[in-house]
């Protein structure tokens, strides 16, 4: 069984709790899009030591089993030996928002004219309000969990209608903003030359992203 | 007394100028900004700007075209046409650029001298023009005690709302959502401005055989009738030229040369109110001519439908057989066979059904004859020949029968304006018209059809007043409840089409909504009984009074739930959000002012400018206008484009948005109850109301604080329903400005436009009918030329016909029209400064130059028109483009700027057709926007003489002074805008 929990995003009113589905391509995706938010998240205390043990490469492993779409995880290259420190100064390095070369893992540094009430206004659309997290809205990790929890909903939702709706919801939302972000942030950083496990996982990310918008379109016709 | 003197006796009345202009700064975009120096740096300076945003204006036209709006230093410094609307047909000419001198000088109306920057209250008796300014909190905490007085002691119907599409979406949905809120009455927009087709909805059962507008360019004959869009459809207009210069034939129908005749290939000047002889004398010409589209009459049209030739009543089951239905109707076949008329389907297979004949039919109650409705129509169509015809529609036999046969042979579109509905007999003169789109195959099919409205495709929008909270989880619930409701009705009729549901659903709902037909409000409370039942002024075939008629209507439960608020109830609030009565009602403003005025103890006006109704308002609360606030136009099929308008500088003054001034009130209102220990009330319909939690219901726990909210759920609903592209949000408009609807919506207001929205094709309406033949949402389940009520019976209308308007006004030799000019389509651009420059700047009596010969009357003498209801008075202007008999004042002048205050509208009595009454019958039956009583203001019988004392173009100061004329303030100031675009 598949259990989708949130960290930065909350869930408007109480009547509306998590629930345990069975797990199939909907939840695959949805955990992917979990893990890649967590990873990319500003470092925390089992941030570097989750790439040194290889503990998140088998977490992506585990949550792609089932996916409907290929997405090679390279779990040996997932592997690194920074110490948290170091982690934590590359980590700012390449998206600290004091560096100046930086890539900051925001949709509105890299999407200009895009306004964070935006990104609100489309949580709040799909049942999800801002404020449960430290992170703002429109960070990568926010926006990965909000693409974790509508795959989530879609999985959860006994209504066609809604299923339909939560299913546009994903398509839209990467089309307008990670599939319209990801592959400048990642190129910026790149050009940073990014330590072994971040390049992973940025590559990871950029597959990811591009390989779940290609799917969405093929369901959809579009 | 002089306009423009009037005096300010203390500090607390405020000056025109202070009220107008306030103490805190703001733009005057009037003024153009300095010229730094005349070199071409200077000049590229002086139109530079630092951001733009987009914008559109007022509904008028229909078109909702996207500005871009130009500002510089938070002020707007000019605003253009868009022009970025894509290609939609390959071969068919854009809708670029979009747009019309009106919306192209919006912006000079933003610090305009009859702009509203302030809460006003009024000083002295209404009227008098003298206003003290007070803030906010007064003014809302003063709304909510008269809200508050009048739900305690005559509940909350006598809490009135005149609905309104001027404004636009975000200025109606506030109030609404308000009035919903307090079970209070909303008066129906179209029942208040009379667009509606009636003749077309008595045909369709609908009117919203609206295409998009570039679909006149498939015309091949083009009847402009009824409408003048050289005026009054400026962005659109020039597909009539292109289809022109594609070889298409544009023929004008109008009593003048108007100018839309001079662009055409053919002027056919009718006579003033006959145009029904003169579309069933063309019927004559192609039924005997054997010119008509046989196929076509049979599938789409009732007119092979049998009727019991002694009652004229359509043959139904329930006469065959015991327990049959009372709405299966029947054909007949070769032979004499009776066939049962399909009701899921307008597709007859083989069957071909008998046209004429008579024949003998059993039925329960023995032997009876029977005919067609085609057999009917043919001998009525004896006594409209074109020889017959040209003496009660002037036009020569030989244009009607080449009129005729060009119909006959061509793909045929009459572009009709809202001129038609606004006859006493505009109804008559629709129905002739259909008639003979119907013998000529002419609807459904690109390029032909009968130019109506229809508003679709913002679903997001009809959702909103049943959300009680944000998002799509809320959005599904609805419309799976929406489909449930549908389902339920269609499972009693299987063969009811999903707009046929619609509708039933929407007229069920209308019994509990707030919206009412206002003509029953009229007739208890705003002094229209005594008109409507003079005989003399009435149609002669009347057998009763008109008193009888409304009785009897009621009596029989044809208005039931919606004939609210009765003679009871009085009105004590009257709220006018951008809606001016005192310029509009037919009858009158001294008759509102006469009869429903002194009936309210507080009239409430929002509205960014200070039209006549705001100054004889109690408190005038100033609304943000276009470009200070965010908003949509509501979604026409004419450009099936959404547009959106944004907020690129900050309100004059004090102004605000509607949402936020209604949001303000609900929680004035919730205090004010708090204090008086009122938390809950039962409404007219027994439902109970909470005060307490009226504020946080407004905002749905404040979910929808703010506008944008509001219309960002708007937006992304109809996205979620299909009717907007995928992705469409508030962020996206505001970067497009206007986007081309994928769809027309889940609800009956879109399903009635029966066409499909493709991406690369103009849209034609009414092709499913064609193509798919989906039935219409009429008794008959086809387009219906035979009304079989006993009242049209009695009518001698149960089809179309000629009659003469009836002697409205009295017994006078002149006949006054109207029309919507070309500076303004109603009074809302009529302050502008810049368009009162390109024309005489105030009304006009524009009439034949043999007439005014005859009565001495020179161009720009003051004359005196008058009739036995009112008189009003204004300058001639003398022109041989206007028939010898009827004179024209175009709409929108304010009162205020006729000598006395009284205007046009003085000497309309606004009488309503009786027929009109009639519910309950198939689709003659209430739902909002749709089949009401609606006053005429066309046809109006007048004397016209010139006027004993010429008016001082200096003062307008011409007829005896009244207490409105002598109004000093405001009122001289607006009458002063007046004159420097008189100047």
């Amino acid at each position: 069984m598949f259990t989708y929990s949130l960290s930065g995003l909350e869930i408007k009113g109480s009547a509306d709790t998590l629930q345990e589905v069975e797990e199939n391509e909907c939840t695959a995706r949805s955990a992917v899009y979990q893990v890649l938010g967590q990873i990319f998240a500003p470092p925390g205390p089992d941030q570097a030591g989750k790439f040194r043990d290889g503990r998140w490469a088998k977490e992506l492993s585990t949550g792609a089993e089932l996916l409907p779409f290929e997405f090679a995880i390279d779990e040996s290259a997932g592997n690194g030996d920074l110490s948290d420190p170091e982690y934590a100064a590359e980590w700012e390095r390449l998206f600290g928002d004091d560096s100046a070369d930086a890539s900051p893992l925001r949709s509105g540094t890299h999407l200009p004219g895009t306004a964070v009430s935006e990104v609100q206004r489309e949580y709040e659309y799909f049942g999800l309000a801002t404020g449960g997290g430290d992170l703002p809205p429109d960070h990568l990790s926010t926006e990965c969990e909000f693409m974790g929890f509508v795959c989530f909903k879609e999985a959860s939702v006994t209504s066609d209608r809604l299923r339909a709706s939560y299913r546009r919801a994903q398509a839209d939302f990467l089309g307008r903003f990670l599939a319209s972000w990801v592959p400048a942030m990642v190129a910026t950083a790149r050009s940073q030359s990014p330590a072994g496990p971040i390049e992973w996982a940025l590559a990871r990310l950029e597959h990811f992203v591009q390989a779940d918008r290609a799917y969405l379109a093929s369901l959809l016709g579009t | 007394m002089t306009p423009g003197k009037a005096p300010f006796p203390d500090s607390k009345t405020l000056t025109a100028s202070s009220v107008t202009r306030g103490d805190a700064p703001f733009p005057d975009s009037t003024t153009p900004p300095a010229c730094p120096a005349v070199t071409a740096d200077g000049y590229r300076l002086r139109w530079s700007w630092d951001r733009t945003g987009w914008g559109t204006h007022c509904l008028n036209c229909l078109a909702t075209c996207p500005y871009r709006v130009f500002v510089r230093d938070g002020a707007v410094l000019f605003e253009e046409q868009g022009g970025r609307i894509e290609p939609v047909e390959e071969g068919v000419p854009d809708l670029n650029p979009l747009g019309c001198q009106k919306g192209s000088a919006w912006s000079r109306q933003l610090a305009a001298a009859d702009r509203v920057v302030h809460p006003l209250r009024r000083v002295g008796t209404r009227g008098e023009g003298r206003w003290e300014e007070i803030s906010w909190d007064e003014a809302l905490a003063e709304v909510a005690e008269s809200v508050l007085d009048a739900i305690d002691e005559d509940g909350p119907e006598s809490i009135v709302f005149e609905e309104s599409v001027e404004g636009g979406l975000m200025s109606q949905a506030p109030f609404l959502r308000l009035a919903g809120l307090l079970g209070a009455i909303t008066l129906d927009a179209n029942g208040l401005v009379n667009d509606l087709p009636t003749g077309q909805h008595i045909t369709f059962g609908k009117f919203s055989c609206a295409s998009t507008v570039d679909d006149t360019f498939h015309g091949e004959l083009l009847l402009v009738w009824h409408s003048n869009p050289a005026y009054t459809s400026i962005p659109y207009h020039h597909f009539v030229t292109e289809a022109r210069y594609r070889g298409a034939t544009v023929v004008a129908i109008a009593p003048d040369v108007n100018a839309s005749a001079v662009l055409s290939d053919l002027h056919v000047p009718v006579r003033p109110g006959s145009d029904a002889a003169l579309a069933l004398a063309m019927c004559q010409v192609i039924v005997t001519e054997e010119l008509m589209d046989r196929s076509f009459v049979a599938t789409q049209t009732d007119l092979p439908l049998v009727v019991v030739a002694d009652t004229g009543r359509f043959l139904r089951a329930s006469d065959l057989t015991t327990g049959g239905l009372d709405d299966q109707f029947y054909l007949m076949g070769a032979g004499g066979t009776l066939q049962a008329a399909p009701r899921g389907t307008l597709d007859l297979g083989t069957f071909t059904p008998e046209l004429t004949g008579r024949w003998t039919v059993e039925t329960l109650q023995g032997s009876v004859e029977v005919t067609t409705v085609f057999t009917l129509l043919t001998e009525r169509l004896e006594s409209y020949t074109p020889e017959a015809a040209t003496s009660a529609c002037g036009v020569n036999p030989e244009v009607i029968r080449h009129l005729a046969r060009l119909a006959a042979s061509r793909r045929t579109k009459i572009l009709e304006g809202f001129n038609g509905p606004k006859y006493y007999h505009g109804d008559l003169m629709e129905r002739s018209m259909c008639l003979l789109l119907a013998l000529t195959g002419n609807w459904g099919k690109p390029g032909t059809g009968i130019q109506g409205l229809a508003l679709a495709g913002l679903d997001g929008y009809l959702l909103f007043s049943m959300k009680t909270a944000k998002g799509v989880e809320e959005t599904s619930r609805i419309l799976d409840g929406l489909e449930q409701a549908v389902a339920s009705i269609r499972e009693a009729d299987p063969d009811m089409t999903e707009e046929m549901a619609g509708n039933q659903l929407l007229h069920l709902a209308s019994g509990s909504g707030t919206s009412v037909p206002p003509v029953f409000f009229n007739y208890h409370h705003s002094g229209y009984k005594e008109t409507w039942n003079r005989a003399e002024w009435s149609d002669p075939s009347m057998t009763r009074s008109f008193d009888a008629y409304l009785a009897d209507a009621t009596r029989r439960g044809w208005w039931g739930g919606v004939s609210r608020p009765g003679a009871a109830t009085p009105p004590r609030v009257l709220f006018c959000v951008g809606t001016n009565p005192l310029r509009r009602a037919r009858g009158g403003r001294e008759r509102m002012l006469t009869d429903l005025w002194t009936e309210l103890d507080k009239v409430v006006v929002v509205d960014f400018r200070m039209s006549t109704t705001a100054l004889h308002a109690d408190l005038v609360l100033p609304a943000a206008m276009a470009y200070e606030r965010v908003n949509l136009q509501y979604p026409i099929t004419h450009t099936l484009r959404l547009s959106f308008s944004d907020a690129s500088v900050a309100p004059a003054g004090e102004a605000r948005p509607e949402w936020r001034i209604f949001s303000d009130l609900a929680s004035a209102i919730t205090r004010a109850a708090a204090a008086r220990g009122m938390s809950d009330y039962l409404d007219g319909k027994r439902t109970t109301r909470h005060l307490d939690r009226l504020a946080d219901d407004f905002i749905a726990g404040g979910a929808f604080d703010a506008e944008e909210d509001v219309i960002d759920e708007w937006v992304r609903d109809s996205t979620e329903v299909g009717t907007l592209p995928r992705g469409t949000s508030l962020a996206s408009l505001r970067e497009e400005g206007s986007v081309r609807f994928t769809g027309l919506g889940v609800f009956s207001p879109g399903l009635s436009v029966a066409a499909d929205v493709d991406p690369d094709r103009v849209m034609t309406a009414f092709s499913w009918h064609t193509t798919k033949s989906v039935p219409f949402p009429t008794l008959t389940r086809r387009a219906q030329f035979y009304i079989d009520h006993p009242w049209f019976l009695e009518a001698d209308e149960h089809l179309p016909r000629h009659k003469e308007p009836p002697a409205m006004g009295g017994a006078f030799p002149f006949m006054l029209t109207s029309g919507h000019s070309r500076w303004t389509v109603h009074s809302v651009n009529m302050g502008n400064s810049t368009l009162l420059g390109t024309h005489r700047g105030r009304p006009l009596v524009v009439m034949n130059h043999h007439d005014a010969a005859d009565l001495g009357i020179d161009d720009g003498n003051d004359v005196d028109v008058a009739n036995d209801h009112g008189r009003f008075q204004a300058t001639a202007r003398i022109t041989g483009r206007i028939r010898p008999g009827q004179i024209a004042v175009y709409n929108g002048f304010e009162p205020h700027m006729f000598p006395g205050w009284r205007g046009a509208n003085e000497v309309e009595p606004g009488m309503v057709k009786w027929l009109h009454l009639v519910g309950k019958y198939g689709h003659l039956r209430y739902i909002p926007f749709g089949w009401q009583p609606v006053p005429a203001d066309r046809a109006v019988f007048v004397g016209v003489t010139k006027a004993a004392a010429a008016a001082d173009p200096g003062t307008g100061d011409v007829l005896t002074t009244t207490q409105e004329g002598a109004a000093g303030g405001l009122a001289a100031n607006a009458l002063a805008t007046t004159q420097e675009g008189a100047g």
